[in-house]
């Protein structure tokens, strides 16, 4: 397939995919085919921004069952046609693209919530549905996932399970593998299986998590259950300035080790708060901005913020106060919309990467060294997600539009040969591939050199399930 | 192209998401080629001479319910809903629009009204001439051709409030949707004639019942069909009313109160599409006149799009979506009753309503059932 020319074959599975979902949702119009093409990765939005034509997937579906898509699968299985599934399309990494065309699965319209549980506290949904939708659906009821990252408005719930995605609460609730309860997949030989009800137990390793960060090579996760919370009592910030990056990075580590449970802290390198704080929230200071937020019962509140502001007031330079902490909550999704966003003719990569305490400022370091000996390039970061052994790099490279070759296939080059620089040093010096944004097309590459002999566990798997390779192939590595 | 000079919309929406989950038409439908971001990136392909205008590219930009949700919602300010209608721009220049468009077009042309077909003159409140203290009733083609007892109503109610109302001969409701459907040329020209029209009254204040309307008169997107006169004052109808009753010469019967549980279905262009949302004032106005209002939800900025009669004659099958979806976000809220701003709005739930019904859907009686009836029809009811 991927030919995109009509033949009496393309036809034969044409009826066959509208004999199993109907006509009306398996099309193949250019625009259906165009809308299902480009994602948010960089790589072919300097494509078509050059005037290329993308990738384009030979049918798109839409189904509506979990059967649908098993008997979906069988078809494809059957011809061999290559099965990219869609959720938001709002992926950075490549994961949705259709680069063998084939069928694009699109889910949007499997977006049924199908239980909330309020003894349990889970919910049951379809992966299809817009995860704001599913929210605002909980918020209804006093209830959240707690899932909220920045796109929440374009993202699909399986989007999110199939890359292991987070969200800017993350640190006290979660990240979405974290917050899996069970799912139900179809295989890629459209046979339907469930993972177990509870998350938590001793009979053998947890298929919730081999399916989780899977990105469509292993199956389709057509429903899953979540966790969801109360609306917490009250939720407070405070921000403040620190002298430098070192200094902000070892009071978050110390709010972490020492079990203060904060629902968010974000810090900024020096670069970032010039670049990024004053332009979004009008904070014009230099050294790292540093807010962090408690959430629950007030008066425990209370007394978190009271601790952790202690342990930022022995390095940092000045409190900021609650007023600028409120703020950053306020304003946290505003870093993403144009004009605030990095865009073409720019090019750039967010690398997020993750290490331990120990190690981070280390990875910082070389990672910021190998973007910068590129001409015309700077290197940003904050630190997104928090745990209590290490912490995540949301790091940036940003390559002035005068050193972004005009031809796309050299532009491309060098794009790569950014990423693989910035991400061997990386791994080199104790860091991870990718923390939430998933490995897709981009880093597929990669993969080896981080797992090692590992890879080939994976790989097996992939064999094993997928004989004929129809499942995304050409991701992740496999 | 028209589209060049939207260029910087374009480039920022193509690849931006950031609007998608309030999207109507996306939302409704569930369809990726339905986003503002996917609508976007054809228009930049096009820019850059990669895609041409074609079928399948007019249909795309064709179905957007003008529900203002992406431009409202938008941090940066990008404004994608003006960029689609510069490109319906090219599409009718080019001759391809869709044919609900051009058959929609023809009828605007003759008629000037949605409702009414050629030859055909609908009745409307009251006729009196401009005198001294006249105020002109601009009512619109809802309440004007498609639901008169709306239009009735509302002449009834400036009269209670002390005004003598005075309504155009001619009130060519169809500028302004021929403008929005991409015939800017000939949707200047009717706006143009309206806007003389207004001013021609001999009336020092103009009182609009249709939102679509009041829009018009109010708005500030479209600096080429801005109205500007400084011998006539433009309020919403909703604004004269409360207005009036705070000064104590409009009565509300508060004593007699509507015992049902009601919420409003706001409009679109009421409550994303003006400088200034027109929210409060029908809430406050129901409020006084002892009406049991409920809050819900989905109301004010989040309403949804009951789909617009323009839309509603374009692609009827995805305006039933919506309005179904709206019907639904209304029953969480168990009304009795829902209030509709604009007589378009009303038929169109009606109609769904009614559709559903006939397709098994529980309307009529039981659970989720409910009665709709205009702001205006209910306050002419408890005014005195």
């Amino acid at each position: 397939m991927s030919g995109n020319e009509a033949s009496y074959f393309s036809v034969m599975v044409l009826s066959e995919l509208e004999d199993v979902a109907g006509r009306e949702e398996v099309r193949t119009g250019h625009s259906d085919r165009l809308a299902h093409a480009v994602d948010y990765y960089w790589v072919p939005r300097c494509w078509v921004d050059r005037g290329r034509q993308p990738i384009l997937p030979d049918y798109v579906v839409y189904p509506g069952s979990t059967e649908q898509v098993s008997k979906i699968l069988r078809i494809a299985n059957q011809h061999r046609i290559p099965v990219t599934v869609w959720g938001g399309g709002a992926g950075s990494q490549g994961g949705a693209l259709p680069v063998r065309g084939g069928i694009v699965l699109d889910m949007k319209k499997m977006n049924r919530i199908i239980e909330i549980n309020d003894q349990a506290y889970t919910v049951t949904a379809e992966t299809g549905i817009i995860h704001q939708h599913l929210e605002w659906e909980l918020n209804k009821r006093k209830l959240s996932t707690m899932h909220l990252p920045a796109s929440i408005g374009c993202s699909t719930l399986g989007g999110f399970l199939a890359h292991r995605g987070t969200g800017v609460l993350s640190i006290k609730y979660g990240k979405i593998e974290d917050l899996i309860v069970n799912m139900q997949v179809v295989l890629p030989d459209g046979e339907i299986i469930d993972t177990l009800r509870v998350p938590r137990n001793a009979s053998g390793p947890d298929l919730n998590q081999l399916f989780v960060g899977s990105e469509g090579t292993f199956g389709v996760m057509t429903r899953a259950t979540v966790k969801i919370f109360e609306e917490p009592e009250c939720r407070k910030y405070r921000a403040f300035i620190f002298k430098d990056m070192h200094d902000a990075l070892d009071a978050g580590r110390l709010i972490m080790t020492r079990r203060l449970a904060p629902c968010v802290i974000r810090m900024y390198d020096e670069a970032e708060t010039k670049h990024q704080i004053q332009r979004v929230l009008g904070i014009e200071k230099e050294g790292a901005y540093l807010v962090f937020g408690f959430d629950g019962y007030e008066e425990i509140v209370d007394i978190q913020m009271r601790i952790a502001t202690e342990i930022c007031m022995r390095t940092a330079v000045e409190d900021l106060g609650s007023e600028m902490g409120e703020s950053w909550w306020t304003n946290k999704y505003k870093f993403f919309f144009p004009p605030y966003i990095m865009d073409i003719p720019e090019a750039f990569g967010t690398m997020d990467t993750v290490a331990t305490y120990d190690k981070i400022e280390t990875v910082y370091h070389r990672m910021k060294e190998s973007a910068e000996s590129f001409p015309g390039t700077k290197f940003i970061a904050h630190f997104s997600h928090w745990y209590d052994w290490g912490c995540m790099m949301y790091d940036r490279f940003i390559v002035h539009p005068d050193h972004v070759p005009q031809d796309p296939e050299e532009a491309i080059r060098l794009y790569n040969r950014i990423w693989y620089k910035c991400i061997r040093a990386a791994l080199e010096s104790g860091g991870l591939l990718n923390e939430h944004h998933g490995v897709g097309l981009k880093l597929g590459y990669l993969m080896r050199e981080q797992f090692g002999p590992a890879f080939k566990v994976l790989q097996g798997i992939k064999a094993t399930l997928d004989p004929n390779n129809i499942m995304n192939p050409g991701k992740m590595g496999l | 192209m028209h589209i060049t000079t939207e260029q910087l919309i374009i480039d920022g929406c193509r690849f931006c998401y950031m609007c998608r989950h309030v999207c109507t038409i996306a939302r409704c439908t569930g369809e990726e080629e339905m986003s503002p971001q996917s609508k976007a990136l054809m228009l930049s392909m096009i820019l850059r001479g990669s895609l041409q205008y074609s079928t399948d590219v007019a249909e795309a930009m064709s179905k957007c319910s003008l529900c203002g949700w992406c431009r409202m919602w938008c941090e940066g300010k990008r404004d994608f809903m003006k960029a689609a209608l510069v490109a319906k721009r090219d599409l009718a220049e080019l001759n391809r629009v869709p044919t609900s468009v051009a058959a929609l077009r023809d009828r605007l042309m003759s008629t000037g009204s949605y409702h009414r077909t050629a030859g055909s003159r609908r009745g409307s409140a009251a006729h009196t001439r401009p005198g001294s203290g006249g105020i002109l009733l601009i009512l619109g083609d809802g309440a004007r051709n498609g639901e008169p007892a709306i239009g009735q109503a509302a002449g009834s109610l400036v009269k209670k409030a002390g005004g003598t109302p005075f309504l155009l001969d001619a009130e060519d409701c169809g500028g302004l949707a021929l403008y929005l459907l991409g015939y800017a040329d000939e949707g200047r020209k009717r706006i143009q004639a309206f806007f003389e029209a207004v001013e021609g009254s001999g009336c020092r204040e103009a009182v609009v019942v249709s939102p679509d309307l009041y829009f018009l008169l109010a708005q500030d997107i479209f600096p080429d069909i801005q109205f500007k006169s400084s011998s006539i004052t433009v309020r919403h109808i909703a604004s004269y009313l409360l207005q009036k009753a705070k000064e104590g010469a409009l009565h509300m019967d508060g004593s007699a109160p509507h015992k049902r549980r009601t919420v409003i279905h706001d409009n679109d262009f009421l409550a994303r599409l003006l400088p200034v949302p027109l929210l409060d004032e029908p809430r406050e106005l129901l409020g006084r006149a002892g009406v049991n209002l409920a809050h819900m939800f989905w109301e004010r900025e989040k309403c949804l799009s009951a789909g617009s009669w323009l839309f509603a004659e374009t692609y009827p099958q995805m305006a039933f979506l919506v309005a179904r979806k709206r019907i639904e976000d209304l029953q969480e809220s168990t009304p009795d009753l829902v209030v509709t701003m604009s007589g378009d709005d009303k038929l169109i739930l009606m109609r769904a309503i009614q559709e559903r019904a006939s397709a098994g859907a529980p309307e009529g009686s039981g659970r989720g059932a409910f009665e709709v009836s205009d702001l205006m029809e209910i306050l002419d009811e408890v005014c005195r």
